[in-house]
């Protein structure tokens, strides 16, 4: 793992490498009091010296959570990324949750009840959810829910909730407006903060639940032609017993191993989702940055995905050690 | 390939859109001596106009005409795709077959380069090279480029290193072929055959990741014959009139439909076509 985030690190700065140094120079600055003094930054950081001593003192300044300055927003990039952090969080605790539970439960059904109807009807949810675009469906969504029906609109909260959150009266603990909310017992901003998140979840749920149903799917219909499964049947189980208790239990270890790719999937959909839905996290961020050429911000972004993936992928792999014995021991 | 209703639909779809793409200048003429990429406007006016006689899916934001836009939209389509894919593949037929063959501290450093850029969601990779290389269709194919390559470096390599302890391969060497001759004459054709299939059933996720990048504003000039593009400038007219919601209903359903239909067609493809191959093609 160690290798490959300075691997990451140094794809990051190869792509800095692209830009004359006065533009470099921006990577470093955190006031813009700053850029007034160009050449002196040019100077301390080494950015007229060889190229490896210049990735040294940039990841130097990495390391201390000096990203440079985000001029579409105005403010250092690392400041920007931990502001906007709480509204992505927010949507990654409800839509993560909810695809791998309705992906692995429509996969497991599909397998169970293979070649029947509602096998077919999964096996095109699952097609279809993987070819949408998600900026094309979260439009859908909002001409239909928020245009024809006014019912979910975009934004993370209501101007009065937005009004009532930046007036004082309502304490900010986590940035998370749901959970605020629920600490702040405000019970019609934790409705307002909910109906906000119901497209963009949706969105999110759609697009990345049909690679966990095509998993889910295959790894349980192999389970189930296992020779354990007969024996669990011939000792007298009930079937059901033997699905839920000994067939799902592994058939879910391969799901493990995939949701590192459904990080990947969350995290690159959150950019076209937030910005689809106005709502104000990294990804809404990310890529307004990069539509102003804000070079900083987005490579900070990028970074940051980076790490979150990789960290991610190592997660998954010190569970699936965890949850089978087979790789732990073999 | 087993013949699946599913399987069937894709085929007719991927055909449609092929037909389409082909006969572009004769269902949708361009004006003599323009660019035919670029679609044609009638006016200035920001409002969309509904679909009338002359322009059968209506105009959109600008008073680009929806009709031209999609019909070249999938000429574009296919033709950075295919760009895309090609050069991908080149490269990964290339760093595969030198790390498969030669094994050793180059497969090693060839290999590390493959998992740094499997590091990053392939999307918000795209994204950074992109604005790094300045927006455009031309950044737009490289950064793609750079960021799919990998996949098909690795499969290459995994077909090489099965490929190259056979008794034929053993048999070239010994009767002195050069290395250049055993891996183009001897390996390549053997190991050929699961990226092309591959490659040209990715045309599908290709096209739905430069259409996301052009929906961030990222991709074509505005004014080119780009479904991304396109959908991005139906963002205004969600909300319709009053009294009537769905007034602008053509302004995002049609390009949406389109490369929603395409990826669709694509991916059922090769969903039957992997049920086939399966043990074949190692996926990523």
């Amino acid at each position: 793992m160690i290798p490959v985030l300075i691997g990451v690190t140094i794809l990051i700065f190869a792509i800095t490498q692209l830009f004359d140094p006065y533009m470099r120079a921006s990577l470093y600055i955190r006031d813009p009091r700053q850029a007034k003094n160009i050449e002196g930054i040019i100077r301390k950081y080494g950015l007229d010296q060889p190229v490896y001593i210049q990735y040294f003192r940039w990841l130097d300044q990495v390391l201390h959570g000096n990203l440079g300055w985000s001029q579409s927003i105005h403010m250092p990039v690392l400041d920007a990324l931990l502001t906007h952090f709480p509204a992505t969080a927010e949507l990654a605790l409800y839509a993560a949750p909810l695809t791998i539970i309705i992906g692995t439960a429509l996969g497991k059904l599909a397998a169970v009840k293979k070649d029947t109807a509602v096998d077919h009807l999964t096996r095109i949810m699952a097609i279809i959810g993987w070819s949408l675009p998600s900026f094309w469906l979260g439009i859908m969504l909002l001409a239909i829910f928020y245009g024809g029906l006014g019912i979910f609109s975009p934004g993370r909260l209501s101007t009065w909730a937005e009004n009532l959150v930046l007036s004082g009266k309502f304490k900010v603990y986590t940035g998370l407006y749901t959970i605020d909310a629920i600490l702040n017992l405000n019970g019609a901003v934790l409705l307002d903060a909910l109906s906000h998140l119901v497209l963009p979840v949706t969105t999110l749920v759609i697009i990345n639940m049909a690679l966990l149903m095509r998993i889910m799917r295959s790894s349980m219909l192999e389970q189930l032609n296992k020779t354990y499964v007969i024996a669990a049947r011939a000792r007298g189980l009930k079937w059901k017993t033997v699905i839920d208790k000994h067939a799902t239990r592994n058939a879910l270890i391969s799901v493990v191993t995939i949701s590192g790719l459904l990080t990947a999937g969350m995290l690159s959909g959150m950019v076209i989702t937030e910005t689809v839905f106005e709502f104000k996290g990294i990804g809404y961020w990310a890529a307004h940055a990069a539509t102003q050429l804000d070079i900083p911000a987005v490579l900070g972004f990028a970074l940051f995905a980076g790490m979150v993936f990789v960290v991610a992928n190592l997660i998954v792999d010190i569970l699936y050690a965890y949850i089978d014995p087979r790789i732990r021991l073999g | 390939m087993r013949e699946t209703p599913l399987s069937i639909v894709g085929l007719a779809i991927v055909i449609f859109f092929t037909i389409i793409a082909i006969a572009a200048p004769v269902l949708a003429p361009p004006r003599p001596g323009r660019d035919p990429y670029m679609i044609p406007r009638y006016g200035y006016s920001p409002i969309p106009k509904p679909p009338s006689p002359e322009h059968p899916f209506g105009l959109t934001q600008g008073q680009y005409d929806l009709y031209y836009g999609v019909i070249w939209g999938t000429r574009a389509a296919y033709r950075i795709g295919v760009l895309i894919i090609a050069v991908s593949a080149l490269i990964g037929i290339v760093v595969g077959g030198v790390a498969g063959y030669y094994g050793g501290i180059i497969d090693e450093v060839l290999m590390r380069i493959t998992d740094i850029i499997f590091a990053f969601p392939g999307l918000i990779l795209a994204m950074a090279l992109v604005v790094a290389f300045g927006p455009g269709l031309d950044s737009v194919t490289l950064a793609m480029v750079l960021v799919w390559w990998p996949g098909y470096a690795r499969l290459i390599r995994g077909e090489f290193l099965r490929i190259r302890s056979e008794d034929f391969v053993e048999a070239a060497k010994a009767i002195g072929c050069s290395d250049l001759r055993v891996i183009v004459k001897h390996i390549l054709p053997n190991a050929i055959y699961p990226l092309l299939i591959m490659a040209s059933l990715d045309i599908g996720s290709v096209v739905l990741n430069v259409a996301a990048l052009s929906f961030l504003g990222l991709g074509a000039p505005e004014g080119y014959a780009d479904w991304g593009q396109l959908i991005s400038l139906s963002r205004n007219w969600i909300t319709g009139k009053p009294g009537d919601p769905f007034a602008y209903w053509y302004v995002y359903t049609i390009p949406g439909l389109f490369l929603f239909l395409f990826v669709m067609g694509w991916n059922l493809l090769g969903d039957a076509l992997r049920d086939v191959m399966d043990p074949m093609i190692r996926r990523r």
